[in-house]
């Protein structure tokens, strides 16, 4: 029977990348199944965020300080150092990391696992390096996208809301952010995006039997990612804060 | 569509988005040439690579640069350890001389730091790129903290090892102050009496009757009727004493007569 811890589906992993390579036409099937398919919920849900996050700041700053004229220079910090990437990440916790424990677990149950080992195939080989390959490639990609798509969304929404020209908008994102908030976006985004795939694969390859297995499964996945995606955020927030 | 053709799109995406950031950032000029001077400085007060330069407060480049230079010395034989890598856009070149000055202000509601280039005189010729120039220090607010403390420190030394001529000053001013608040309330008393007014009110008004009397004073008739008496008196001067006393007398006037 097919036992796994998370330390060994770690090490396993990593060893097979070493040992036996990654396989590239899997990691380009998973590209578009986990990040191009992603692209719209994602686009949708950080415009809004981004949306709201300007009409917030604009409300609270006019009610204590009486003026929102800093508004967009908070935000866009906000947006490029935090909101996109983390929005993002919980979002594709949510869609690809359920889809992931959901076919991993099925896998389990119906003993595919055991019929990759009897044939000589790597599991982690297999299922989880290709998947992780692609969710930090992604995580980059869709991080870069996100931050585009938030920075566009909060231009637009300081123009037509607040008033405030586009120049204005240009200007204060000048003053406030920093190409290695950039950096340091896209780090975030591999990392987070790099758990997903391991905490899914995980709960999957320890599913128990039947339906309620799965769906059990594919429940501690979404909690389990979005928490480590949480708190990966804060210690990385730390770490980053110390190179300014 | 195949993957493939997905993944290629996604790329490219994410390539635009690094444009759009970038551009957003105006890290890149894709359509801006510019020059590049470095001004050399002891102390920048904050001033940090990214930070804008200014050309009579236009936007018109960055600092590229913060180098430490422990070893270089001016021509003028000056010590100046700090050089700040500038870039500024062509257009505002020719505007910059070599009789311009380099500040470090302050600008914005976060204090963030410009480095200001006045624009020199058109006599002056042009800087030329790469050069080092001296920039005008900004003044250290540490310094100058540290420097009245110690002035306070002087001061507070002074009125310690002085004290009894100091409280006898301190005493000496308190009994001018009194002394002032009595003539203050003199003069408030004097002001407020009807006939101190009406004495002012009249030599306001003999001052102007005078003022008119010299101004006719000045006039033809008055002038040469005082000519002419002066003459009668130079006249009378050369006639003997005997002679003006007789004239009286024949007169009927009896006088004493002494020229």
């Amino acid at each position: 029977m097919f036992k796994v811890t998370f330390a060994s589906l770690l090490i396993e992993t990593l060893q097979s990348l070493f040992q036996q390579g990654v396989r590239v036409k899997e990691v380009v099937k998973y590209l578009d199944h986990l990040a191009f398919k992603s692209l719209n919920i994602i686009v949708v849900c950080v415009s809004f965020a981004a949306a709201v996050t300007i009409l917030e700041a604009s409300f609270h700053m006019k009610l204590v300080l009486h003026d929102d004229s800093l508004v967009p220079g908070f935000a866009s910090m906000l947006i490029v150092r935090e909101l996109a990437v983390v929005v993002m990440s919980l979002l594709l916790a949510a869609k690809i990391g359920a889809g992931i424990a959901a076919e991993v677990g099925q896998m389990k149950i119906s003993e595919q696992i055991d019929a990759l080992k009897l044939l000589g195939i790597n599991p982690f080989n297999y299922l989880v390096l290709p998947r992780l390959v692609a969710c930090l490639i992604a995580g980059v990609l869709l991080s870069l996208i996100a931050n585009a798509v938030c920075l566009l969304t909060a231009a637009l929404v300081t123009t037509w809301s607040l008033d405030q020209s586009m120049a204005f908008f240009m200007t204060a994102f000048r003053r406030f952010v920093l190409m290695k908030d950039l950096g340091f976006s896209l780090i975030k985004g591999a990392l987070f995006c790099g758990i997903i795939p391991l905490v899914s694969c995980y709960y999957g390859m320890t599913c128990e039997p039947g339906a309620g297995g799965v769906g059990r499964a594919t429940t501690k996945s979404v909690v389990s990612s979005s928490i480590c995606i949480i708190v990966l955020d804060f210690i990385l927030t730390l770490v980053f804060s110390s190179f300014y | 569509m195949t993957s493939q053709t997905k993944v290629a799109l996604l790329f490219l995406l994410a390539t635009l988005s690094v444009v759009v950031f970038v551009s957003f950032l105006g890290q890149f000029a894709f359509f801006g040439s510019y020059k590049r001077v470095v001004v050399a400085y002891n102390f920048v007060g904050g001033l940090e690579q990214g930070s804008h330069v200014r050309l009579m407060g236009v936007k018109v480049g960055k600092v590229e640069k913060v180098e430490f230079r422990p070893d270089y010395k001016s021509e003028a034989g000056e010590e100046v350890k700090l050089h700040i890598h500038i870039k500024v856009s062509e257009k505002a070149w020719p505007v910059i001389r070599e009789d311009s000055d380099y500040f470090i202000n302050m600008a914005g509601i976060i204090g963030e730091k410009y480095l200001e280039i006045s624009p020199g005189g058109s006599a002056s010729p042009q800087v030329t790129p790469g050069t080092i120039v001296r920039g005008t220090d900004p003044p250290r607010v540490d310094q100058l903290i540290s420097q009245g403390y110690a002035l306070a420190g002087k001061i507070l030394s002074v009125v310690e090892d002085n004290e009894s001529s100091v409280t006898s000053t301190i005493g000496s001013i308190s009994d001018l102050v009194v002394g002032l608040n009595k003539v203050l309330g003199t003069i408030d008393k004097i002001s407020q009496n009807k006939e101190y007014t009406g004495l002012v009110t009249q030599i306001s008004t003999l001052s102007r009757e005078m003022t008119v009397l010299l101004k006719d004073a000045n006039k033809g008739d008055i002038k040469s009727m005082l000519i002419s008496m002066r003459d009668l008196l130079k006249k009378l001067e050369k006639i003997e004493e005997k002679e003006i006393r007789s004239f009286l007398q024949e007169e009927g006037i009896k006088a004493r007569v002494s020229l």
